[in-house]
Order: C-alpha cells, then structure tokens, then sequence
C-alpha cells in the first residue's frame, strides 16, 4: 500500500460524482436488428462475393446479347461449330480461345469466315452465337428461377400464415393435406407435370412451384406459430390490434428474416431442376435454350466441340455456388439459429 | 412406436395409392393412344393392340385393372419391346444402377466424415475452410455437370479412365465419384456443425476432466454421438442419388433403371414412365420410412444431447 | 502448514473477434488439505473461467493463462504439459459441472462413464472396475446400482444424474473436488440433498472442495471460508462467520443484502442496482466503483488493494483505508442481527 499512499491525497476520498449510468455511457449504441444483420452480412466476404458476382451475372445477361450482331436464332451453316475466337486474348495460347479447334485447326481459315466475325464463344452446330445463346440462356434460366422463388414465395407465406394464424381445425386440415404432398417426392410430381404439359418456360415454372412451395409454408408457419405465443403478441392482441396490424406490423416483420433466406436457397435449387429436366429431354425446347438445356446439348458433342459445353456450365457453377454462399451468409446474418 | 410405424405404413400406402392415381390419370390425359402415331399400323392391327393392352375398355375399368395389377407388383407392358414387361425392365436395369448408388453412398459418406472431423477439429484453420469451399462447391454444382466435366477433362483430355460404358470396375469410378459429390459435401457439413456443437458441451468438458486424453474424447464421445443425427439427412440422399443416377446414367452410357427411364421419356413409352416413376415414389417413400424409424428408435438418447426437437 | 492448491495472481484472457476479453484478472487464493472453499459472486464474475483455468480446461486457442500460477502439491499446473495435466484430472483434482442434464455422455451407459476414468487412472479391469462403479452408485445414494449401471443417462431423473456425476468426480479418490454451481439447475428440494450428499461423502472421503456459487444459503451450509469474485477479481475473502458476519466489501454487503433471509417477513429481494464492468476494457480502478454507493474520487482511478483485516480475512476496498469516511453496513446486510 505504501506506493500508491504518497501519491494520493486525501481530497480523493470524498464521494465520486458518477452522474447518472456512467456503466451504460461505454455500451454500443444499440443497432436495429435489419441494420446489424446488414452489417454481419457485409462483413461475410464469401456472400459479398457471391452478391457481386449474382448481380454481375444478371446485368451482363441482360447486356451481353446486344453486344454481337447476331440473334438468338441466326442459323448460318457456313460458320457452324466455330471454336472461340476472342479479340486481344487470341495471343495467349493456354485460354483456348484462339479460333483453333482441339485439331489444331483454325477453322476461321478454313471457313472462310470473315476477319471482322469473332465469335467469342464460338457458334453451335446451326452456326449460331454461342454468345447470345449463353447469355440469353441465362436470363431464361434466372427467368424461371426469380419467376418460381417469387410464387413460392407468395402461395407458402399465405399458406404457412393461414394454417398459422387462424391454428385449431383450419391448421389441422392444411396441415393433414401437406403431409400427404410432402410424401410424394416431388422429382417424380416434376416430371409428370412436365409430361403432359410439354416442356416450357411456364410450364416448367409451374411444375417447380407444384411441390416447391410446402417447404416455405412450413418454415413460415413455424415461425408464426412460435412468434404467436411471444409476449409482444399478445401484448398487442390484448391492446386490441386488429389481426391485419398484428399480421403486418408484428408477425411478418419477424418472419422475413427466415423468408429471404428459404427464397435464396431456392433460387439455386430451380435452376438445379431446371437444367436437370432438360438433361432428361423433357427441358426448354428449341429453338429457346436455357443454361441447362445448353449445357445437355453440349454434352452431346463434348469431346470435339467443348465449348459448347464449357462455357454455359461455368455461367451456371458460378451462379449456383454463389447464391449459396449469398444464401449462407444470410442466414448467418439474419436468424443465426436456422445454421445446419 | 408398434402404432408409429403402423401409422406410418399407412400412410405410405396411402400416398402411393394417391401418386398410382395421378400417374394413372395425367397418362390417360395424353392425346390419344400411343400406337395412334404409328403410322403403319391398319385400323384393325391398332384396334388389336389397343385391345391387347386393354385400352379399349371404359377408363373406370382400366383404372380398376391398372390398381389391381400394381397391387400384385406387375407393372404392365413395355411398348418398346415385345412382350417384354416394365418389371423386367426395371430388374435389368437394377444391379447397375444400386451398385453405382450404392459405391457412391458409401464413399461419399466415408470420405465426408473425414473431411467433416477434420474441418471440426481444425476448426478456423486452413484445413476448415478449404473444407467447407469444397462444401460449398459440392453442395451448389449439380452432379450431371460435375460428371460432362469429369468425363471430357479425366476421360477424354487425359484418357486416365474410360469414358463410358459398363464393363468392369475401372468403368464405376467416374459416375460413382461424380454422384457421390454431392454426398461428401453435405456429409462433411453435417458432420462439421455437429462435431463443433457436441466438441461445446459440458459432457466433453467432464469426460475430459475425468483425464481421458483429447484423442480419445474425440473418437469415443465426439465422434460417435455426431454421426447418429447422420441417418437424419440419409432420406434426402438417397433422393439426390436417385435425381442424379438419372441423368449420370445416361452421361456415362450406363445400363440402369435411370438411362432406360430417361429414354422411354423421349420415346414417349408411357407403361415404362409410369412403371418407373411409381417404383422411384416407392423407393423414396420406403427410404423416407425407414430412417424415420431407425431415427425414432435411437432417439430418445439422441434427444437430450443437444436439445434437438 | 503446506497449502494443497494455491493460485496466484492468477489472470485469464479470452481472444474474441471483439477484443481480449480479461476474464480474470490476478486472483490469488488457497485451499487446505480437506478444507471447502466457496467462491460466491454474481453472473460473469470469473468463477468459472478460474475453475476451468485450474483444470486447464480452457478452450483452446481462444482462452489462456497470462500471467500467475496455480500450485498444486507444489507443482504449478500453469506450466504443466498436456499429458502431466491428464494425470492430475480426474485423479487428483475433479470437476463437477452446473448442469446434470448436459454433463452426461447420452449415448454412453452411465456405467461406461464411470469406469472411462477408474481404468485410465486406475488400471482396473473391466470387471474390477465395473464392481467399483456399482459401488460408487451405492455411496451417491442410488438404488438398485447393479441394474442401473448399464441404463443411460436419460433414464435417470436430474437429481440423480448430479449423484452420477459426483460418482464420476470423486471415482479416483480426488484430492480437490470443485463444484461449479452443482444445484443450480436443480429444484430446492434435491438441492438439499445434493449439499447433504457432498458434506457427507467429504466427511467420508476428506476430499477439499471448491465450491462455485451465487446462492450464499449453499456457502453457509458447506463451506469454511469463501472467496467473493468481482469483474474478475477477489474483493474479498474469509471465514464464513467473517463474510457473513463482518463482512467490510460494499459488494459483499450488497450481495448479503440481496440474500433472501429466512427470519424477516419481507421477500422482496434487493438485487444490487447496475451491470457488471465490462471485462474488454476493465476500470482503471475498482470495478465495483460503476455500482458502489460509496464510491470515492480515488476508487475511480486507483486499484484498491487487498488489506487484511484479520489473519484470515483480507478485503480490497478503499473504505479501508484510514483517510476513507467511515461507512457502516446497510441495515439489510447484517445477517441474523449480530455484529
Ligand atoms: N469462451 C469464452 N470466450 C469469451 N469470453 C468468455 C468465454 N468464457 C467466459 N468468458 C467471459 O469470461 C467472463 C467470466 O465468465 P464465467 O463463466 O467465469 O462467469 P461465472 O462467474 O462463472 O458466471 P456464472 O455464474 O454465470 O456461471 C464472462 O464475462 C464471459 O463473458
Ligand atoms: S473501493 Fe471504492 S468503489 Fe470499490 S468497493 Fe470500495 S468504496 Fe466501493
Ligand atoms: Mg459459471
């Protein structure tokens, strides 16, 4: 004690003002749950990624086609199968995309295709774009995806919310009646769908959303069931809000954060159908082409033109991996207990 | 848990009775009969085959004969083939088809584990994360396409392995890799978060304390308890095998119920479609069962661990 | 007289994304040979965090030892390597934890559980061992122990999975047994039993324990002495007569003040008002001084250090100091009307 004793005097040893809450001047000033799950998100690097890369994708398949002269259907058979030809990467060699196909062979030479015609992704087997074809395929596949995500989105929240909010007989009988579709696996409900109505955008929308939509109206209607019960709700409902209030201010509010993130989950998850049924014969059908429908095609004739193939199937692994990392990052962000 | 399962076989029957129904109707909804476009066919030889396959009679009829054949197994006739039968079929194609499943459900999940302890135990670390990329990666890029780019860059660039076909071992590596993608990578995710839940409980903590070394706390306690909630994500496996033996199927030229099933779709052979797709809702519906049973049983110990619902 | 276990200027830091988290923050305390110490203090205080930095049982990479020693039989665990300190666990020093319903392997017989440690420690065979798990059952007071060592934990009601776990801990005939709030989860009535069996098996085994609790009626039933933790830190520490007594540390009086007290009619409990400091950025002086009615100018920028006030009781307040004002405890934290 003694070193400390010299340099105290004993004024201090009179009370301390310590005015009101000083303990709660140090604390952080509190952030709204939207702002801070912002802020988590923004601080995910892996979904900042995928964010920037899903918007690049969109904007450039909205752009990309205009940028060649040709249209989607343009059919030239003078210039079919034509490698990749990319002004200014011509020179380095390991890109592939030189105009030489895996021969060896510079088939601008030996086509005679113009000098002003570089097809950067080369042309299919009806001398088509590859270009226009891939990004204008994009946009059909993001198309039914966004289109598919969209009414899940709306028939499972209006389901889920329902069989929720009103509970006893009316929660019984819808929920009696998804159990029951929850049991037929819904690959086999997709293909049958899609079989007697013939492969097409809306179609294949439609049979997405047939089984696609009980997922979102269970997670909504969990939701809802556990937020009835808490006691912000009750206080209000005891307060006399209307159940329109209650619905909006107080029970959908809550349930976004686990509605984004089942949207954003199944976005990939169309797009993963959509190529699917296209691999088996039953996707969008000529002269239309989606992702998935190219990338089968390009299959077919993968080991003398790989580029039919390469280049939409990059487009789509890159478009599924990062909507889900933006789908993890947002679930990390805004309800860090749906993690697994 | 006798009344559960027996509920529960119920209810399957049931919602297959419910999917025989649909296919039953969507196929009869179909314009015309399928020998209609055959165009050398005579009246009289179309009228024979129509008759032949009972699609003469009043529709209540053939849907009370159609129910009653299933109920006896016989899935009907093929119009690829004469006189062969869908059952035959689907049996053809079975051994292929469960084998290249099979090898992938297992290596899948063994090299999952391993890649899932490794992330947990290195958690944060350069091992983790690469882990959870390749995760990642798995999860989001659908197998088919893993398998065209499997098979131009190993099979055809490289010649390391064959590039399709079914004649021997050599020819099962590429599609069951290709299909058990998806498997490692959520197996390894899975086994992660589990492994990181369970290594932060109090009963790691007190059988460390009674100073049993860190290795054998991982194997016997850690381990053991994250792999029982594995049978949990068994059920959507199998589906993702089965979507993706599909299209595999087909990639790599391989006899399985999924390239015959695939082919009858561009031939529009409706008994095969038909056939298959109930024998794909069975097997997916049993699979379903039979996991939630094995789950229900080992559950009540499972229950406490992490305050699971 | 050798002292069996001693800390000194024990300190603890956690690596968080936030910052260093200083958990502990140079806490020195002894424990005799069969003695039972109770470290009371409210949520946060570090009781834990001390316990677990004595097992060495810190989580790895994130939590550390900084500074300080913790002898044991002359050893100091704080430098012990991995495998010297997995000699010691279980052996010579055991844990019990907060709640039973979690510190149970699920999947493990309880038997198995029990005998994980008697066969590292121990050498027993498996039937050896078996035989001394049933026994063990036996001593903690469960019935039918041949039958119900080979049923799992979830078989077994809260209060007699804490006697499980208590089996567990004291299997190897620990030299220290410390008890981090080994009641709380339970009801009152098995809390009573509980603190019964642990007195009792303490007479029987003269194992010294370290008992970890906010309940001060727990530490007037078991302990001899106790040690008050506040923001990481021992403000105050005695007998129990003295604490409960004679206590000098504002904390201290806040915390009797808030104990319910059996002979008075009021049951309104006077919780102490405020948050504990916040350990990312602890106070330059005394951490209670946030909450402390009698806060001085000096308290704010000036550790206060541990004075003694008697052989046994020692306090690290101001208020002890000569040129301090002199300040009598409130009315409500005078237990049982004596001073
Ligand atoms: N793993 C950890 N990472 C970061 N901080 C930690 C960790 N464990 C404990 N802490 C911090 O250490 C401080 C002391 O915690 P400790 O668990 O020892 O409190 P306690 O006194 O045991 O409280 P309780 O009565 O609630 O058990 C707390 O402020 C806590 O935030
Ligand atoms: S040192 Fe000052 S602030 Fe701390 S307890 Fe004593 S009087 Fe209160
Ligand atoms: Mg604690």
């Amino acid at each position: 004690m003694s070193m400390s004793e010299r340099k105290l005097t004993p004024d201090l040893f009179r009370p301390a003002n310590l005015g009101t809450g000083k303990g709660e001047e140090i604390t952080k000033p509190s952030l709204s749950f939207w702002q801070d799950a912002f802020r988590r998100l923004k601080k995910n690097r892996a979904a900042m990624l995928g964010l920037f890369a899903i918007v690049f994708i969109i904007v450039f398949s909205l752009i990309a086609p205009s940028l060649s002269k040709y249209g989607m259907d343009d059919q030239e058979l003078m210039r079919a199968n034509l490698p990749p030809k990319i002004p200014g990467l011509e020179k380095i060699g390991f890109l592939g995309v030189d105009g030489v196909d895996i021969r060896g062979v510079d088939q601008y030479e030996m086509k005679n295709v113009p000098a002003e015609d570089k097809f950067w992704f080369g042309t299919d087997p009806l001398g088509r774009d590859q270009w226009v074809r891939v990004w204008k395929g994009t946009q059909i596949s993001l198309y039914i995806a966004f289109l598919a995500a969209t009414i899940d989105l709306i028939v499972g929240v209006a389901y889920g919310g329902v069989s929720a909010f009103y509970g006893g007989r009316v929660d019984d009988v819808m929920q009696r009646v998804v159990e029951v579709l929850v049991g037929i696996p819904n690959l086999v409900v997709i293909i049958l769908f899609i079989i007697i109505l013939d492969p097409g955008i809306l179609s294949i929308t439609l049979a997405l959303v047939i089984t696609g939509w009980i997922g979102m109206s269970r997670i909504v209607r969990a939701q809802i069931l556990s937020l009835k019960n808490r006691e912000f709700v009750l206080a209000s409902k005891t307060l006399g809000s209307t159940n329109g209030r209650l619905i909006t201010k107080h029970l959908l509010p809550n349930t976004l954060g686990a509605i984004i993130v089942t949207s954003t989950f199944t976005i990939p998850g169309a797009i993963f159908f959509e190529a699917f049924l296209s691999f088996i014969g039953l996707g969008i059908q000529p002269p239309t082409a989606s992702l998935g429908a190219l990338i089968a095609d390009g299959f077919r004739s993968l080991r003398i033109y790989p580029h039919l193939a390469i280049y939409p199937a990059s487009i789509m692994c890159i478009l599924m991996i990062s909507f889900n990392l933006l789908g993890d990052g947002l679930r990390d962000a805004l309800d860090p207990k749906m993690r697994k | 848990m006798l009344r559960y399962i027996t509920k529960r076989v119920f209810a399957m029957f049931l919602t297959l009775l419910i999917i025989a129904t649909i296919t039953f109707f969507l196929m009869k909804l179909l314009p015309g009969s399928p020998f209609n476009n055959q165009e050398k066919l005579t009246e009289s030889q179309r009228y024979a085959l129509n008759e032949k396959y009972g699609l003469n009679d009043p529709v209540p009829v053939q849907y009370i004969n159609y129910l009653g054949k299933l109920a006896q197994g016989d899935l009907g006739y093929t119009f690829q083939f004469d006189g062969r039968t869908v059952n035959s079929m689907i049996a053809n194609g079975m051994g292929p088809s469960a084998t290249v499943g099979f090898e992938a459900l297992v290596f899948g999940t063994l090299v999952g584990l391993i890649l899932g302890i490794a992330a947990a135990l290195k958690h944060n670390s350069f091992i983790d994360y690469g882990a959870m990329v390749m995760a990642v990666f798995g999860i989001a890029i659908p197998s088919f396409v893993f398998a065209g780019l499997l098979q131009y860059y190993v099979g055809v660039k490289l010649g390391w392995l064959p590039v399709a076909f079914w004649n021997g071992p050599e020819y099962h590596i590429m599609p069951a890799f290709s299909l058990s993608v998806g498997v490692i990578a959520t197996v390894a995710r899975f086994m992660r978060t589990e492994m990181l839940e369970i290594l932060g409980t109090d009963y790691i903590l007190m059988a460390r304390s009674k100073g049993i070394s860190k290795q054998a706390v991982i194997i016997k306690h850690c381990v053991r308890n994250s792999m029982i909630p594995i049978i949990t994500i068994l059920g959507p496996m199998a589906i993702g095998l089965i979507t993706g033996s599909l299209v595999i199927e087909n990639i790599f030229a391989i006899p399985g119920i999924g390239e015959q099933f695939v082919k009858s779709i561009n031939l529009n052979d409706y008994p095969v479609i038909m056939g298959t797709t109930l024998f794909y809702s069975f097997l997916i519906i049993v699979i379903i069962l039979v996991v939630d049973i094995l789950y229900g049983i080992i559950d009540p110990r499972i229950r406490v661990a992490g305050g699971k619902s | 007289m050798e002292k069996l276990l001693e800390l000194d200027n024990l300190h603890v830091s956690f690596q968080t994304y936030g910052g260093e988290v200083k958990a502990v923050r140079g806490v020195s305390l002894s424990l005799d040979k069969g003695e039972s110490l109770a470290i009371v203090g409210e949520s946060g205080s570090g009781k834990s965090v001390t316990s677990k930095a004595v097992m060495r049982l810190l989580p790895n990479k994130i939590g550390s030892i900084k500074e300080g020693a913790i002898r044991f039989q002359g050893k100091d665990l704080a430098k012990a390597t991995e495998r010297e300190m997995e000699k010691i666990r279980g052996a010579e020093i055991s844990m019990i934890f907060q709640d039973p319903m979690t510190s149970l392997n699920p999947t493990m017989t309880i038997g198995k559980q029990i005998m994980e440690g008697l066969r590292k420690h121990q050498n027993m065979s498996k039937s050896e061992a078996k035989e001394r798990s049933i026994n063990l059952l036996k001593l903690v007071g469960i019935p039918n122990p041949e039958l119900r060592v080979d049923e799992y934990p979830h078989q077994f009601s809260g209060g007699m999975r804490q006697r499980v776990v208590i089996a567990i801990a004291l299997a190897c005939n620990p030299k220290v047994l410390i008890a981090d709030e080994p009641t709380t989860a339970l009801d009152v009535t098995i809390q009573a039993q509980i603190l019964d069996l642990m007195r009792d098996l303490q007479d029987k085994t003269g194992t010294a324990i370290i008992l970890i609790t906010h309940d001060l009626g727990v530490v007037a039933n078991l302990a001899q002495r106790v040690a008050v933790m506040y923001g990481g830190m021992i403000v105050e520490t005695g007998t129990v007569d003295e604490i409960f007594y004679k206590p000098k540390h504002p904390y201290t009086w806040g915390l009797l003040a808030s104990m319910p007290k059996l002979n008075s009619d009021s049951k309104e409990l006077l919780a102490i008002p405020g948050t504990p400091p916040d350990l990312m950025n602890p106070p330059k002086g005394c951490p209670f001084a946030a909450r402390c009615p009698y806060a001085m100018e000096v308290c704010l920028e000036h550790m206060p250090e541990a004075t003694n006030v008697s052989s046994s009781h020692k306090a690290a307040c101001w208020l002890l100091d000569e040129r301090a004002p002199k300040v009598e405890p409130p009315e409500a934290a005078v237990v049982g009307g004596a001073r």
